[in-house]
């Protein structure tokens, strides 16, 4: 086999496997300092390719210094929207039964372990009930990441852990939920933070 | 090869029904299913300005689609009107698909060698495959597809030696958005080589390399503040999102976007730039490397044309110097090396040494 045969191999092989991973690979629509990823309309099963994983890898640290996730977190009450809860002055909501709020809208943050917090208050009429937090990610893969359904009282933290992986972060953005489910609870600060756990790993 | 036989090809351009022939269909699918993969289901935020601004008030830049666009305003709401954006976005997708297409099998056919016939189509391939067509198709109400189509008409019109065609066809892409000047840049340097063997046709060359240059600055220039302002506050366009339009898009000139870039994107986000480099560009670097195998051995001036080839495919990416758009603009090398890989393959452009 000539040299330039042999090029010739080499370079369509090349071509076609480059070709390959990349018609497997999401859509990545990048800033400089946020990347995003989807599959359209194809089918799911392209979501369980290597292409898909290697994408995901090569951009899971992509958002980790995204400005506009640190100023979601800074005041993320502010930025969720309320299905039917009552908005109080402060950025608190009214959790009534069957109301709620999400948000904030296309949250990307690199994959880790985190902790969300969310903190009640207390108003007049407002004071204790039963709600439902999620922290789910959103999309056509969306899923829920943690979830806590119980009792809430002025004053009381729920701290709900969740994982974001690797997928989860590149196909999906993250989003925090709560829903009245019974009486009335007042939805104060809301924010999360790694999980001091996987900080402490990351630290050593 | 033989000189002859090289000679020979040019003259009679063959015919043949080999195996890309049938791959090419074939891999024009992969660019539909980066299509779907990346299609937006309604307009992306943010784009709606390019479509309700128009010269009604004045000239303004990026005012042309609006201008034409206006007209349907005056019977349907823009919303009503989405639709319509979506379903001719999609259709400038697909003819970006088929030009291509089209432009490999004539390259394709002017090839007797087997294994350049197949680098050439699995080079399409690797063009469909890309991020170009998922990143096109995302930004549903982007007027990139617009500029991309505009760029492969003006681009098939220089192959065919039609260079007033070509330049008034170019000259269209600035009144839709300015930066179309940066996807001209591939084609402009490869006429301006071709200029240094080739004199005949110089003055139309030059002319197809200036005039949407010109036509770019006249854009800039004639511009009009007021006009934008009146415009602005007239589009049924979200209040809260007027002041950054104004602020962000027409209130930026050349000067501050750099100095925003390097002071924050460049400066803050270096290691995400070079990543998202490393990811989108290989498709780029292997269709300059499947130009260099197919056509190096016939120029005669082999290095420097090899030099041209890859400042003309990088040179789109000069526009992240002043706009962070980064995956829309990265794409934009992917389609330059494919022009270029064209281009360097095309007797009239690059002197070969069957010429000599």
């Amino acid at each position: 086999m000539s040299v330039h045969r042999l090029h010739a191999w080499v370079l369509c092989a090349l071509l076609a496997a480059g070709s390959v991973f990349y018609l497997f690979a999401p859509g990545v629509y990048a800033y400089f300092s946020e990347a995003g990823m989807s599959y359209g309309t194809v089918p799911k099963w392209f979501a369980t390719t290597p292409s898909a994983r290697i994408t995901a890898r090569v951009f899971d640290r992509y958002n980790a210094r995204a400005p506009r996730a640190s100023r979601f977190n800074s005041q993320l009450s502010c930025f969720l929207s309320d299905d039917g809860a009552k908005r109080r002055p402060g950025c608190t909501h009214e959790l009534t039964a069957g109301r709620g709020v999400h948000g904030p809208t296309s949250l990307k943050i690199a994959s880790g372990a985190y902790v969300a917090h969310f903190d009640f208050a207390a108003s007049d009429g407002c004071a204790a009930g039963e709600a439902l937090l999620q922290v789910v990610t959103t999309g056509r893969f969306g899923r829920v990441l943690a979830e806590y359904s119980g009792p809430v009282s002025p004053g009381e933290r729920v701290e709900l852990p969740f994982h974001l992986k690797s997928m989860d972060a590149a196909l999906g953005a993250v989003e925090f939920r709560a829903t009245g489910i019974r009486g009335c609870a007042l939805l104060g600060f809301v924010d999360w933070m790694e999980s001091p756990a996987a900080a402490s790993r990351q630290a050593s | 090869m033989p000189v002859a036989a090289l000679h020979d090809d040019r003259a009679r351009p063959l015919r043949r029904i080999g195996v890309e022939r049938a791959l090419l269909p074939l891999f024009a699918c992969a660019g539909i299913v980066g299509l779907l993969k990346g299609l937006s289901p309604g307009l992306v935020g943010g784009s709606e300005y390019y479509w309700l601004l128009s010269y009604d008030h004045g000239f303004i830049r990026r005012g042309l689609i609006g201008t034409l666009f206006r007209p349907l305003l005056h019977v349907r709401s823009f919303d009503e009107l989405a639709p319509v954006i979506m379903v001719s976005h999609i259709v400038a997708c697909l003819w970006i698909i088929v030009a291509c297409w089209r432009l490999f099998e004539n390259a394709i056919r002017r090839e007797a060698a087997t294994d350049a016939r197949l680098a050439l189509a699995f080079a399409f391939l690797c063009l469909m495959c890309s991020q170009l067509m998922p990143t096109l198709a995302h930004d549903v109400g982007y007027v990139d597809v617009y500029l991309i189509s505009l760029v492969l008409v003006a681009f098939w019109l220089v192959l065919e030696e039609r260079f007033v065609a070509a330049a008034l066809a170019a000259s269209v892409g600035p009144f839709v958005h300015e930066a179309f000047v940066f996807l001209w840049m591939p084609v402009a340097l490869l006429l301006l080589w071709s200029l240094t063997a080739h004199r005949g046709g110089a003055a139309r060359k030059l002319l197809t390399v200036v005039l949407p240059v010109l036509v770019a600055a006249a854009v800039v220039w004639l511009h009009s503040d007021t006009a934008v302002r009146l415009a602005i506050a007239a589009a049924p366009i979200d209040e809260r999102a007027k002041g950054a339009l104004l602020g962000v898009i027409f209130e930026q000139t050349a000067v501050t976007a750099f100095q925003h870039m390097m002071r924050y994107d460049f400066h803050d986000d270096l290691p995400n730039f070079l990543i998202a480099m490393a990811y989108f560009l290989p498709p780029t670097l292997a269709l300059l490397w499947t130009a260099l195998f197919c056509y190096a051995h016939r120029w005669t001036r082999g290095w420097q044309t090899a030099v041209v080839a890859f400042v003309a495919a990088a040179s789109p990416l000069a526009i992240v110097t002043i706009a962070w758009d980064l995956s829309r603009f990265l794409v934009w090398s992917t389609v330059a090396a494919a022009l270029v890989l064209i281009g360097v393959g095309t007797p009239s452009l690059v002197a070969t040494r069957a010429d000599a």
